[in-house]
This record gives C-alpha cells, structure tokens and sequence, in this order.
C-alpha cells in the first residue's frame, strides 16, 4: 500500500499497525486460554474423562524416566498378567511435547511446575499457537485482515474448544495446532515451490504422525490438492518441488515413529500419497519432453506412455495384492465411504458414539454463525481460485462429508469452517468499513464539478448510512457469536467427567467426587501390587489415579481379556471366585450409580459385558437369560435367577436396601429393589464403598483357612455373629505417605 | 401377491376349517417372500389351535402414523430369511426329516390389533418362534422370543430360526441386479453426454460456477445432516395419528428428520446468498439512495432469516437461551 510512509503524532503508521496487531493476537490467546478454563476455575486442576488419564501417566513415566526407556516402556501394570507393550503402540508426540516444556521450565528458568499442571494447561495454550497459525494460513488466502478475524474465531469456536478445554489431555489437543501449522508451511512451500518450506512442512507433519493417528487426513489431503491442480492444468515445477520434498521427507520421517513403522509404504491410507508422488515424477518428465520435441510427436508420446502407465499401474497393483504385501481393500477403506458396511463389519466402530453420524443441530452448536458464512467463504475462493483457494474449496468439501459421517471429524472441519468464514466476513468489511474513502472520493467529485455546479452533495449521508447498517448488524452478530461460544463452553464442554456437579434443590452446586475418593482409598488402602478388576471404561483412571494394576484398559487391544473380565462379572459368585483367583485378582470395583440417579453406571453397561463374553464362550453365557420372563431388562424382583446370581448385581445391589430399612429404589432403572432375598456376598467382602455409593469396592476373600468352600465358612461366620452389629463400613487405618 | 391375497380370502371364508400345511405352504409358495400376512381373522388358529409346524412370528408395522424404524430396518432381513427357507424347501422338508415344516408369518398392527392387544405389547419388532403341538394350549407362555440385540440382525435372526425349529438352511440375499444396471447405465449416460459436452463446449467443463455450485451445494448439504439421515434411514416427517404433521423434531438435538435437512439447508443457503449479495451485488449500485435501500432490505432479510435460525434450534431443546425475534 501507498500509505506505509504515512505517520501519526510522529509514529510510522507500519509501526502502529504492528503495536495493534500485537495487542489483538494477546487478546485473542487470552480469550483462547480463558475460555478452556470453566473447569479449572469450577472444579480444580484436573486430568478429564478417561483417556487424558492414560496419557498423563505416560507422560509421567517419561519425565521420570529416559526418553529411550520410555519408547521402549513394557508396562506390567496393565492388562495383568499379559502386560501392554506401551511404547510401541501410542503416538509419543503429546508426552514429549509436555516433557519437553517440563524440563526446560525446570533446567532453563528454574520454575519447577509439577508435570500434572502442564498436562492440564497443555491444550489451552496450545488453542493461543492454533490462532497464530490459523491467523498465518487466512493472511496467505487473503490477508491478515482475514487472518486476525479467522484467528479469533479458531481461538472461541466450540467445535475446537470441545476437545481442548483444560485438562482435556488429549492428542487431539496438539493435533490441532499441528495441522494448521502443516497447512500453513504446505501453502507457503507450494507458493514459493521452496524447498526449505518444503521441509518445514515436512517436519511439522513428522510432529503430527507423532501425535495423532488423524495425521492420515493430511497424507491424503495434500496429496488430492496436488492432484487437482495437476488436473487443472496448473501444474509448475513450484508444486513439484513442494511436493517432492513434503513427500519424501515427511514419509521417511513418520517411519521413525515406532507404532507406524511400515505403514506409510503398506497401507492403503497411505496409497493416494504415494501414486500422486509417482504421478508427479510423469507429469514432470512429460513437461521435460513437451519441451524438447514438436506437438504432434508429443500427442503420440502422450497417449501410448498414458496406456503404458495405466496399464503397468493395474498390474502391479495387482501383482502386489496377490503377493500379500499390500493389503488395500480391507475394511476401513470400505467404512469411510460405505457407512452401512461399518455398521454391519465392524461392531466396536458402530458401537462407540463418537462415530455415529452427525445430526445438523451439532453443526450449529459447534460453530454458530460461522456455519452460514462458510459457504460464502468457499464462494468467494471460487471467484479469486488462485493455488491456495482451491486447498480450502478442497478440504471444506472434502472435511464436511467426512464430518456429516463421523461426528468427533467436527474437529477437524471447524479450522476451515472458521477461515472460509473469516474469508467472507473480512471481504464484507473491506466494502463497508472503508469510510475513509467514502470522504476522499467524494473530495475529487467535488473537485472536479464545483466549477460547473453550484450545488453539491456535502456529505456522504446515503452511503454513510448503508456501511453503518451493515457493520452495527454484523457487529450485533459477532457479539452474539461470542455469547454463544460462552454459552456453549460453558455448558456443554466443561465438565471433567471424573468429578460431577449436581444442584441442590435451593440451587446451590454440591460437588460429587466419589471417584477420586475411591480412587484414593486404594491407592492408600492397598497393597502396591495388589490387582484390581474393573470394566475396562475405568482402568485408565485407576492407572492413572490409584496406580494400582488392572485388568482390563480403554485400550481394550485384548478382546478375550476384556471377554473374561466380563465372565467374571456376569457369572455366579463360586464361577466368578475361580476366575478371579486364576487372574490374582484382590479388589473388584463397581461403578453404581442407583442411590443417586447416576445413569452411567455398570448395571447399565451390564449388556455389554454379557454379549462380549457371550462373543467368545457362547455356550456358558447366555443374553437372553439376563432378561425377565417378558423379555425385559430388571433388576427388581422380577429379574431373573441368573441375574440375580450375577456378581455384577450382587456387587451394585449388596446392603442396598439397609439403607432405606425395607424396599429400595434403584433411581436410574427406577425399579424397587425388595428386601426380600437381599443379595449375599460369600467369596467377596465390602471393602470401601464411597459417599454417594458411585464407587464400591470389594475385597476378594482368601482360600478357607480348614478348606471349607467360602459359601460355608460364610454361612458358618454369620451364624457365630449373628448376635453382633455389622463392623465398620470403613477400615480405620493408619494415614499412609506415598511418593 | 395378488394371488396370495386371493387365497387368503378364500381361506378366511372356510373359516380355517383344517388349517394343514398343505394350504399354508400353498400361500407360502404364491408369490413374494413367503411371509405369511396375519390379520385379526386369521390369527387365532395358527398361533393357538394345534399345528404340526413351528410358526415364526414377527410383530411390526408398516404404518408411517407409528413410524417404527426398526420395523422397517428388520422386516427385509425376516423377508430374506423366509424367501431363503422357502427357495430351499419349496415343497416341504425331505421325507426323513424329524423337524416339522417351517411358516414365517407377520402380523401388522394396523391389520391385526387384536393380537397386539392380546400380548399387550409395548414395543415392537418382536420375532416369536412357536413350535409344533398336538393340542391347543397355553400359546403366550409357550412362545420364545428373539431378543434384538448385536449388529448383524440379519445373521442373528437366521440363526435364531434354525436354532428354534431345528432345521438349517442357507441364507440366499437376492442381489439387486436392477440397482447394479442403473448404475451402470447412469454411470455409462453420464460419461457419454461429458464427453459430448467437452467436445463441443470444452469450456463448460473448467467452468468455475458449476464447481462452485456444486461444491457449495455439498456443503450445504452435509453440513445440515444429510449424511444422518441417510444413514439412520429417518423418516422424512413425523405423522401423528391425529394427522398432524411434524416436520422438526423438537426437543432431540441428536435426531432430526429429513425434512429437517431441507428447512436448515434452505435457511443457510439464504444467508449465504444474501450476504453475498451484500459483498458482490448491492456495492455494484452507485446510486447512493438506491444503494442504502438495497443495503438495508438485505440486511433486514438476513435479520429475519437469521431469527428464524436460532428458532428453529431452539426448539432442538438444549436450552439454548438465544434468539432475535420469536417467529416459530
């Protein structure tokens, strides 16, 4: 621009613009970061849900121990007795990111902070890094007027909030960042065909792979973008370069990563990378003879060398399939695309609500106003469609599919969401917002007709009035989009599922943390390697918050383990006590959530441990005999003999009713629980059961001392005590330091 | 079909007098899947009376007023397994065989609410398997259930079925051969009429408008839930029995219909337009007035289109506390 010498009360315009732009990227990553922190600020500095879990715990192993030690970590305190080979089969890049920060705030600024409050604090500021290059990617599309307006919209949007609130410890919450980053360098390489950009982008997507298994999104990703261009005609030794670079770098780079290895050259995801590279390496030579040798000989050369290439293609493909050493129409190819295929083939991904399609209102919710000015967005990149726009039109079609289809892919559509409307929004603010030469053109009008009229327009009123509409309404809906971003963060994105929030009847909140309060009551109550058995949704937070050894994890790699645990669950008590001891299990853990109205609880989970184990030892477990005589799914008294006998329901059910003195109410299944026949534990005993009863925890009896089956010795004690009051709930034990 | 409906009359007329399996397997055989239709006259004899063969039993509805989805998800697989039973035993079972005979019948509520009322039913599908007996008897307690639980239904049923009559047969799933030729011949069309195109107008080809027509189309479409709908099969409205129609669901942010799709679609492709409107069409005016009064309808227009937006999700029922005018 013309102006950049102009000054203000003796200060460079440049330099004043550069202050504000300062000004606005630390409001927009404190606005970012403030937003991420409802849950801090309600609760407490926590670990979320249940996989940020595993993750901290990892991340702990590593600053305590080597990073060598920690890619190859075996850890024997999962999946007992199996073990899980945990440095081969995570993405390393969250726990070394963290790692990383951790030392140098230790050994460069001496502010030692303990590793929990980074892992917590990790995903908030990482949204302030996500803004900054969501700000560079918009300015290479438009400019930075674009790039701030997308910036703050990439900082506040729920869709990203959503999984990078504080203490949502997830890869997803450095994925992000990466991914714009990856994008940003790619666009830059390709526009400079520099090799350097090139390589820079490579290694942001070597950081990604080793973050994020959705680092599949950009191998396929750039790759189409090459692609299309190469079909538009727009193909230059820029893009080759860019390409080339990208490709082989990155590739060589993400097979350091132990957990993908060989996958880059074998798997089908990786396919579409690897043909546009070989494509570019022929439109290149083809562009090299175009160059050398007259038309007509060069239509022949083309059509026999387009023939030859197909054809070789085919057979190679085929060749390689039938040798085994590729293996691309397998399942997952077919899932993206077929949905009713995954439905019917692959139970776990029907089974799990984060790939469920996405109804429309969760479009809106994630991303408000920005969801109608998307579209515009991609509108107006059709009109300028310069390398770069067609990379947005690509990926905003490309990503709104694969998020209609899967709804935790809103993630990965909202930064493009968030540009393209920034794109459109900043494009209407360039028409009206420029008053300035509203005046100045109106100067030359009156320059140039004062001589001949006498009368003209003094001031601009009309068009003044116009660009006012248009900016105060579009003002009012900017702040409405902030309300509701708030709104939505705060409602829906802010809790961290480990600890609830009710309210009380007078509406105060009453903060319910039985997990952390059973958690910790093994982790000081037992022994360090005692064995715990739980459903494999809590073994994560029993890792991570008890350090006790499980059973089963999320990670649920083991279909059979997690099959037995099960068993155990869903058979009698004698059946169950065997397994039991075979797996040396001490502790059983239960979630119940009857007394209190908490639905998510093992008695509603039960099914699942039934048709699991069912899967795998059909003639011993059996569905159908869980449901009563009319099919149905209770718990009160008609429930039926094997239910009864289950250890899952005598575990949830035991003593349930001496609290109410009589019949009890389960609140979540709202069926009465009668007195009568009230459970019986003979191979178990109550060892802790938290203050809501959410958590319980039984304690598994040893062997019979004059080995008398525990049925029995049990009859036998009850009959000797029958005169005396029931203990104490609660042990009343020594205070135990650990660490 | 028709014949079968013929035959059913003239069954109704005998009054089921001897209902063998003979004249079942008469109507089993005319045509269709081999599903037998049961309606309020007809029932009571093959459920209650004495049968020498097992009677599969599914309880469903057509009916769009009770609009049952799994109904209508799980009553291909029943027809598939029937057909297959049929197509293997076309005239009975062989000689030797210790099993009875096989009838798949379906009951519709619409046409059968007595039976519906007998069971006291409260939701449906239901498969009932009821096996040969001598004498009539105790039928309800009698009964076993399929419980619809797990993936692959149509795997489970089909073993269900030989697990509750004893007898094994394989399960033939007709190819849609007529799907397969449309597509090839659409796929076959549509290349055709590129090529003419390129050939004469190469240039419609690189025309940004299509692409950019059809790419924002996509869009609006995935963005609204189009790809739910597909893949959850709703219903495009919801029909209560009073005939009133619904065509939001209210209250369920995780479902929607597919009218739903449209109405959101539509409202977005509006806002869409105007504001490019407001950036490409209404600053091409220079007349100043003309150009306030164009900058001002649209800005109204996007007001009230907008308002009409937040109405409508709010009445998904989040709570969601927002919204400009109150115009639904």
């Amino acid at each position: 621009m013309a102006k950049s010498s102009a000054t203000i009360a003796g200060v460079k315009v440049d330099t004043i613009r550069l202050l504000l732009r300062a000004i606005i990227f630390i409001s927009i990553a404190g606005a970012a970061v403030s937003s991420r922190l409802f849950s801090v600020i309600r609760f407490e500095s926590i670990i979320h849900e249940f996989d940020p879990w595993f993750n901290f715990r990892a991340t702990k192993y590593l600053v305590t121990h080597s990073f060598y030690e920690f890619l190859n970590w075996f850890d024997d305190r999962t999946w007992y007795p199996l073990g899980r080979v945990t440095g081969g089969t995570l993405y390393p890049g969250l726990m070394v990111t963290s790692g990383a920060i951790w030392h140098a705030l230790r050994n460069w600024f001496a502010l030692p902070i303990d590793i929990r409050n980074i892992c917590v604090m990790l995903a908030p500021a990482f949204s302030g890094l996500t803004a900054i290059f969501t700000y560079l990617f918009t300015k290479e599309m438009k400019d930075s007027n674009a790039g701030l307006l997308a910036a703050i919209f990439m900082g506040i949007a729920p869709g990203y909030i959503s999984r990078s609130v504080a203490g949502s410890y997830d890869n997803e919450a450095i994925a992000i960042t990466l991914l714009m980053a990856t994008f940003y360098f790619w666009i830059k390489a390709l526009k400079l065909g520099s090799i350097l950009y090139g390589t820079i982008t490579a290694l942001f997507y070597f950081y990604m792979v080793s973050a994020w298994g959705g680092y599949v999104f950009i191998t396929n990703l750039i790759p189409l973008h090459v692609f299309v261009l190469i079909l538009m005609g727009r193909y230059t030794w820029k893009v080759y370069s860019a390409y080339t670079t990208w490709y082989a770098l990155g590739t060589l780079a993400s097979m350091q990563i132990p957990f993908v290895g060989f996958l880059p050259i074998r798997s089908n995801d990786h396919m579409a990378a690897f043909g546009v590279f070989g494509l570019v390496q022929l439109v290149a030579f083809g562009d090299y003879v175009r160059s050398n040798i007259n038309t007509k000989q060069f239509k022949t050369f083309l059509t026999v060398s387009v023939v030859a290439v197909v054809l070789m293609g085919i057979l190679g493909l085929v060749a390689l399939t039938a040798a085994g050493l590729i293996a691309p129409w397998t399942g997952r190819f077919y899932s993206l695309w077929d949905t009713n295929y995954a439905k019917i083939h692959i139970p776990i991904i029907a089974s799990v609500s984060e790939h469920q399609p996405t109804a429309w209102p969760a479009f809106f919710f994630d991303t408000s106003m920005l969801i109608w000015l998307f579209p515009a967005g991609l509108y107006l990149c059709f009109q300028e469609l310069k390398d770069e726009h067609v990379f947005v039109i690509i990926y905003g079609v490309l990503c709104s599919y694969f998020a209609g289809v899967m709804v935790r892919l809103m993630l990965t559509l909202t930064p493009v969401i968030c540009v393209s409307a920034a794109i459109a929004l900043s494009k209407l603010f360039d028409v009206y917002l420029n008053v300035v030469e509203l005046f100045t053109e109106e100067v030359e009008v009156e320059e140039k007709s004062s001589k001949k009229t006498t009368k003209q327009r003094g001031f601009p009123l009309f068009s003044l009035l116009a660009k006012a509409v248009v900016l105060l309404s579009f003002g009012f809906y900017l702040f409405y989009f902030v309300l509701h971003c708030t709104w939505v963060t705060s409602n829906a994105y802010s809790s961290p599922s480990v600890v609830l929030a009710s309210r009380n009847p007078d509406g105060s909140q009453q903060i319910i943390d039985d997990y952390r309060e059973a958690y910790y009551w093994l982790r000081m109550n037992t022994p360090e390697d005692a064995k715990v058995m739980a459903w494999w949704d809590y073994g994560y937070q029993i890792g991570g918050m008890a350090d006790r050894t499980t059973l089963v994890d999320n990670n649920t790699w083991n279909n059979t383990h997690i099959a037995t645990v099960g068993k155990a669950m869903c058979s009698s008590e004698e059946k169950a006590y065997e397994i039991l001891r075979q797996h040396d299990v001490d502790y059983v853990l239960v979630i119940f959530g009857g007394l209190l109205g908490y639905s998510g609880d093992d008695m509603n989970k039960f099914l699942w441990m039934v048709r699991i184990s069912e899967g795998i030892w059909p003639e011993e477990v059996s569905e159908r005999s869980f449901f009563s005589q009319r099919g149905e799914y209770k718990v009160d008294g008609e429930a039926s003999p094997t239910m009864k006998d289950s250890l899952m329901y005598k575990m949830s059910y035991y003593r349930f009713n001496e609290l109410f003195g009589g019949d009890g109410t389960d609140r979540v299944r709202g069926q009465t629980i009668p007195a009568k026949n009230a459970p019986e534990l003979s191979t178990l005993e109550e060892a802790f059961t938290s203050q809501n009863w959410i958590v319980r925890i039984y304690k598994v009896k040893d062997l019979d001392n004059v080995g008398r089956d525990l049925k029995q010795a049990a009859a036998f004690e009850s009959g000797k005590k029958s005169a005396k009051k029931r203990g104490v709930k609660r042990p009343n034990l020594d205070i135990r330091l650990d660490y | 079909m028709q014949f079968g409906l013929l035959l059913w009359g003239w069954l109704v007329a005998t009054v089921f007098a001897g209902l063998d399996v003979d004249t079942l397997r008469k109507v089993a055989n005319s045509g269709g899947s081999g599903v037998i239709e049961l309606t309020d006259e007809n029932w009571e004899p093959v459920l209650e009376g004495p049968r020498d063969y097992t009677a599969i039993l599914m309880m469903t509805t057509r009916s769009t007023q009770v609009n049952c989805v799994l109904c209508n998800e799980m009553r291909p697989y029943y027809d598939v397994i029937s057909s297959s039973y049929r197509s293997e035993f076309p005239s009975g079972l062989p000689e030797d065989a210790s099993q009875p005979e096989v009838f798949f019948f379906a009951a519709d509520f619409v046409n059968c609410k007595t039976l519906f009322q007998k069971l006291q039913l409260s939701s449906i599908p239901k498969f009932y398997s009821l096996s040969a007996q001598d004498k009539a008897s105790n039928w309800m307690k009698d009964m076993e259930e399929y419980a619809i639980m797990g993936e692959d239904q149509q795997h489970d049923l089909h073993k269900w079925v030989e697990k509750q009559s004893g007898v094994d047969f394989s399960l033939h799933i007709p190819k849609d051969y007529s799907q397969v030729i449309t597509n090839v011949v659409l796929v076959a069309a549509v290349t055709i009429a590129l090529y003419k195109i390129y050939n004469r107008y190469g240039a419609v080809w690189a025309a940004s408008w299509i692409w950019s027509g059809l790419s924002i189309i996509a869009v609006l479409m995935f963005t609204t839930g189009y790809m739910f709908t597909k893949i959850r099969n709703v219903p495009y409205v919801r029909e209560h029995s009073s005939g009133h129609k619904d065509y939001i669901l209210s209250g369920q942010s995780q479902m929607q219909l597919g009218a739903e799709t449209q109405i959101v679609s539509l409202i977005y492709g509006l806002l869409t337009l105007l504001v490019v409107l407001l950036i490409k069409g209404v600053p091409t005016v220079t007349n100043p007035a003309a150009n306030l009064i164009g900058v001002a309808v649209v800005s109204v227009l996007i007001f009230v289109v907008y308002s009409m937006l937040l109405s409508v999700f709010g009445m998904k029922g989040l709570g969601y506390p927002y919204k400009f005018l109150q115009l639904i």
